[in-house]
């Protein structure tokens, strides 16, 4: 390509950049993933016998979409984990005591930024204040199909 | 000229605040107990009235005297092209002699503060509440640290 028209085409390219970065809430993707930019969901084994699951998403991005994410995220880690069944709890002290908080997870924000932060307990029945990961599931990412649609 | 200009940026950082802990040296045979960090930046801790500076492992564990109250403290500072946030949370406990305890910070829209827990892999869990989880008594990075009451307390 010639080099002027590197010159030229340089300028539309930030635009584009800017408009991708900034322009469009955050997806339901890895944000572990040193390319994305803008958020996503992350997990990892501990403490103890439990699962942290996160998601950090953009100003772009509402609560309640944040909250669906990280529900959608810990069905997925406890089905691939075997389980059917989860408790989660929104802080270690929270864990420790035994409170699960059901689907209720209190997002917080940041300058304008939605995240959160939780820890799942795998389970392989029901129990008082557990969620079925199958339902929960099937039901936020029916929820996220309409918003999207 | 060059001397000029490093004589007249050393007031600044004098006055800036900035502090250098020391690291703890444990004495032989004293008790121990090991604290992970989980999201928990720049970890210092104070015992009996002096701030010292936590060394953490590639697993974000660190030491901390067993047996007499421990405040402990995490420094968060997070830069965004438009917003920065800090908080300096604390939490302190008598931890035992070769326990181990999990510490987390746990931010939210209104502030931030510290989780501290027991590991216990006799819970469902895995962890259990330290019932000497208590509000810090001493700041480390404050200049004159108060000495705590308890100091001595088991």
């Amino acid at each position: 390509m010639n080099p002027r028209n590197i010159r030229r085409a340089w300028p539309a390219a930030a635009l584009l950049a800017c408009a991708v970065l900034s322009g469009c809430a955050t997806t339901y993707t890895d944000g572990t993933n040193p390319l994305n930019l803008t958020g996503g969901y992350y997990d990892e084994p501990g403490p103890g016998k439990l699962v942290t699951v996160g998601f950090g998403a953009n100003a772009f991005t509402n609560a309640e979409t944040v909250r669906r994410y990280v529900l959608r995220r810990a069905c997925e880690v406890v089905q691939e984990g075997g389980k059917g069944h989860f408790l989660a709890y929104t802080s270690l002290e929270h864990a420790a005591a035994g409170l699960p908080v059901g689907e209720d997870l209190g997002i917080h924000a940041l300058g304008g930024k939605p995240f959160s932060h939780i820890y799942v307990l795998p389970l392989d029945e029901p129990r008082k204040g557990s969620l079925n990961a199958a339902e929960v599931l099937e039901r936020v990412t029916a929820e996220m199909a309409e918003k999207e649609g | 000229m060059r001397n000029v200009k490093l004589l007249s940026a050393l007031p600044l950082l004098l006055l800036s605040g900035c502090v250098v802990l020391p690291t703890y040296v444990a004495k032989p045979d004293e008790p121990m107990a090991t604290v992970q960090g989980l999201n928990f930046p720049s970890p210092a801790f104070c015992a009996d009235g002096v701030g010292y500076q936590a060394t953490p492992d590639k697993d974000g564990r660190f030491q901390v005297p067993a047996g007499s109250r421990v405040s402990l403290y995490s420094s968060v500072q997070m830069y965004d092209y438009q917003v920065t946030y800090s908080c300096y949370p604390g939490a302190s406990a008598v931890f035992a002699p070769k326990g181990s305890y999990f510490a987390s910070v746990v931010l939210s829209s209104t502030g931030c503060r510290v989780d501290l827990v027991r590991q216990d892999d006799s819970t469902e869990t895995g962890l259990a509440p330290e019932p000497s989880n208590n509000v810090p008594i001493c700041n480390p990075w404050a200049k004159s640290s108060q000495k705590p009451k308890d100091a001595k307390a088991k």
